[in-house]
């Protein structure tokens, strides 16, 4: 894959630069490439090419391209070289390449190729570009309060999208390209000064580990990035929304962006910051805390709820009330199945009818939700196929996946669900224990980027048991004067009083 | 990860607060679940002045550990090395691997059979003990700091529904059963002390713990008063336990603790027994004192071996382990 490609310079004979180009572009109909000739006597031949969707169609009127050749229409052969070289027009972004293969890279990118006889340079001057989705609102993480921008698929736009909202020359923007063959454009944003310069090394050494024919999505960029993969848990926090982005850039953290993807990527990352969403931030912090516990909870029982009632119904029948059981066994009775199999059944159905949802079209998707609950769920009650309770207790644990505000997180409490499904029908309340204990050790050997996954659980002695201010509870936004652990040590106080009364860390 | 090491919190320290939670469940798992019948046997009413006066020995073992602390450089088994000789550290080494793994062994068998008995009667205990060993091993393998992680996480989890039943239980409580008080033999006090002595001995592991501190006089503090938590904690299941059943039957009972959990009646009725429920904290506390004896064994014998590398150790403090935990099921110490 890591061929060493061939590199021929531009020439100052057009027709050897034509030659070359089409040569390269060969069998490519979407590559429109024009002759044409410049100067008062149109004496110089020139050549531009460019995709076909990427340039405007008022191209000779109202595009940068357009301008210059009218411009140059009306120069004299010297003319046209000095004003080719000193870039006399003042374009902006126009960038000189030596080689054809580079040029057609600078095409690839979205603009326009000029190539003029007896220039030795090709010249990319910007166009219209690729068509993007624009700025929509993001499809996940949806907010009562806050923004209803979302990301969308140009690079170039969601960096510009982070740096409206902190205008600060410390927001730097790296850029790296990603794909031997697809050559995306990949950007770190971050705060110079809050980050811990390794981290921002270690990421760039991640990115750099492997070779990759073509970079489609971020979550490509996720993968191959992690260092625990075979965990289920993300060690990247993945964002649609620019303002949480930007609070991320705002707390040390950086981004990564990719082209054609929506989906930011954020590090280092820990369980807490999964919880925690933007408008947590903009609404009043007593429902920003009671929403966040309730997340917390609803992320516990995601996981284990149907491996507890597994583990209750078949094993420990002792701790329920005499009523509670009858009723339970009442709603069991005529049905056919054990209770791990009507477990399985109903959560499968569930996912499957997820899957569903996802993949058809929009107004159908939502008639899958009405079809799987109301008929599916209804039709096999009625039928004895499972019980109520089992209906009642998937449900519940559906609900509780849902209110996890990050999908990528709350899939790892979905896979995990089946795991604990098995243990404990196997060995009951042991088995749960078993498995509770197991994903325990794990996220306690997890880390991001140095961050421990549990912080601020753990270790938050490194940071004065200030990060515990914005964990389980959310304090008031004026007693959250330090920013978190993933910010540089000398750099936390983010919140100080004018009048001089905070002495900072 | 290299970057890791020098970053962060993954600097290979472990916080106070970590070394005080897995030191509290390391000391408080296995008394809390033995003491009760044992004292009532030995000291009967009087226990309760045991589990206090035994907090003098142990922090004279504190102590010990305080002078050996400031004189340690590179850990334990360097300093014996340099101070006693060769011999000597092999010696000492051998005496804490066999120590740490006899403790793994019983500890071990205490929990597989709480399982058995509590939560899966008729389950083979050979199993059950298996699975514990995994998740033994597999805990191990994180290291201190997963170690340490995952007690702090669990502290107050843990802590605050035992509280709970406990003040509930207290309604129960026959104060009639505490006295009389000092009829019982100096032999038998001494006897009772000696007893919750050797509960509070895992205190000992804080040797180990010296080059994960931050400072050793940290780790100290940090035992003192870890200690004196787990004799109010002792304490006061012992009071509730004879306050509830009467010293007779407590004596005839294998654990108390568990029992009375399952008696305590929830306000709401939500719950008819909790037992099941309640074991789960001796059961991820008596994990904490399995670990961390597997730990200390592991590092004993690789410091006795000198090798470098980890999993091997793991492996053979595993199937150390195994076989001492099968040679008290068929020697039947906890069936007393």
């Amino acid at each position: 894959m890591a061929q060493e490609e061939k590199k021929t310079p531009v020439s100052c004979s057009l027709a050897e630069n034509i030659k070359g180009y089409k040569q390269i572009f060969a069998d490519c109909a979407d590559i429109k490439m024009i002759e044409m000739k410049l100067g008062k006597d149109a004496s110089v031949a020139c050549f531009i090419a460019y995709i076909e969707i990427t340039g405007g169609n008022a191209l000779f009127e109202k595009s940068m391209i357009g301008k210059l050749l009218n411009n140059l229409c009306d120069c004299d052969k010297k003319e046209i070289y000095v004003r080719l070289k000193a870039n006399s027009l003042g374009l902006s972004d126009v960038t000189p390449f030596a080689t054809l293969e580079e040029a057609a890279y600078g095409m690839l990118a979205g603009d326009t190729i000029l190539f003029v006889d007896g220039f030795d340079q090709a010249l990319k001057i910007p166009d219209k570009g690729y068509p993007g989705m624009g700025i929509s609102e993001p499809t996940s993480e949806k907010a009562v309060r806050g923004s209803s921008e979302g990301f969308s698929d140009s690079v170039k736009v969601n960096t510009s999208m982070i740096r409206k909202r902190i205008r600060s020359p410390k927001v730097k923007v790296r850029e790296v390209k990603g794909g031997v063959r697809s050559k995306t454009n990949i950007d770190l944003v971050y705060m110079e000064g809050l980050i811990y310069p390794d981290v921002l090394k270690e990421i760039e050494r991640r990115l750099d580990r492997y070779e990759i024919d073509g970079i489609l999505d971020s979550g490509m960029i996720e993968q191959l990035s992690e260092e625990k993969w075979y965990s289920p848990f993300p060690q990247f926090q993945t964002t649609q929304r620019p303002d949480r982005a930007a609070m991320a850039v705002l707390e040390g953290r950086i981004i990564v962006l990719c082209d054609n993807s929506p989906e930011a990527l954020i590090l280092p990352t820990d369980y807490n910051s999964f919880i925690q969403t933007s408008d947590d931030y903009y609404n009043r912090w007593e429902i920003a805390s009671f929403a966040r516990m309730l997340r917390f909870i609803a992320s516990f029982f995601a996981m284990t709820l149907p491996g507890l009632y597994l583990a209750v119904c078949n094993f420990h029948t002792q701790i329920l009330p005499t009523k509670l059981l009858l009723s339970f066994a009442e709603a069991r009775q005529g049905v056919p199945f054990p209770g791990v199999v009507e477990v399985l059944l109903m959560e499968l159905s569930f996912e499957l009818l997820r899957e569903a949802g996802i993949r058809l079209p929009g107004a159908m998707g939502n008639t899958i939700g009405i079809v799987g609950g109301l008929i599916i769920g209804q039709a096999a009650v009625e039928a004895n196929l499972v019980s109520p309770i089992v209906v009642i207790v998937i449900a519940f644990t559906a609900l509780c996946s849902f209110a996890i505000p990050n999908e990528e997180f709350a899939t790892a409490f979905r896979l995990l669900k089946f795991v604990f499904i098995a243990f404990s029908a196997w060995l009951g309340f042991f088995g749960f224990l078993l498995m509770l204990l197991a994903v325990l050790i794990h996220l306690s050997r997890l880390s991001s980027f140095g961050i421990p996954y549990l912080m601020p659980f753990v270790g938050a002695d490194l940071t004065d048991y200030e990060d515990e201010r914005d964990a389980l509870f959310r304090y008031p936004t004026f007693m959250r004067r330090y920013r978190p652990i993933f910010t540089r040590r000398k750099e936390r106080v983010r919140l100080r009083k004018k009048d001089g009364n905070e002495n900072g860390k | 990860m290299k970057m890791e090491n020098k970053m962060f919190s993954n600097n290979r320290k472990i916080s106070g607060r970590q070394i005080r939670r897995l030191l509290f469940f390391d000391l408080a798992g296995l008394s809390t679940l033995l003491l009760p019948p044992l004292l009532s046997q030995t000291a009967g009413k009087n226990g309760i002045f045991c589990i206090f006066l035994a907090l003098l020995p142990a922090y004279g073992v504190v102590l010990l550990i305080r002078k050996t602390s400031s004189r340690m450089v590179a850990g334990f088994p360097d300093y014996i090395r340099q101070t006693k000789g060769k011999v000597m550290e092999k010696v000492l080494l051998i005496l804490c691997g066999a120590s740490g793994i006899v403790l793994a062994g019983f500890v071990l068998d205490t929990v597989s059979r709480l399982i058995t008995t509590q939560l899966l009667k008729g389950e083979s205990y050979w199993l059950v003990s298996l699975l514990i060993l995994i998740l033994g091993a597999y805990g191990m393998a994180g290291g201190m700091e997963g170690r340490a992680r995952i007690y702090e996480v669990l502290f107050w989890p843990l802590l605050i529904p035992l509280i709970l039943m406990l003040v509930l239980a207290c309604r129960d409580v026959n104060v009639d059963y505490w006295t009389p008080v000092f009829f019982c033999s100096g032999k038998d006090m001494v006897f009772g002390t000696l007893l919750v002595f050797l509960f509070y001995l895992p205190v000992f592991f804080l040797l180990f713990l010296v080059p994960y501190e931050k400072n050793y006089m940290q780790g100290i503090a940090v035992a003192n008063r870890t200690l004196f938590l787990t004799a109010l904690l002792n304490a006061a299941i012992y009071l509730i336990t004879l306050g509830i059943f009467g010293e007779a039957s407590l004596r005839e009972m294998k654990r108390p603790v568990i029992t009375l959990m399952s008696m305590i009646r929830l306000p709401g009725g939500f719950f008819e027994r909790q037992d099941a429920f309640m074991v789960a904290i001796w059961f991820f506390a008596l994990y904490a004192l399995l670990n961390s004896s597997m730990f200390y064994g592991t590092e004993s014998i690789k410091s006795l071996i000198g090798k470098k590398g980890n999993k091997r150790y793991v492996l053979l403090v595993f199937f150390l382990t195994f076989l001492v935990s099968a040679a008290f099921y068929k020697g039947g110490v906890m069936e007393w």
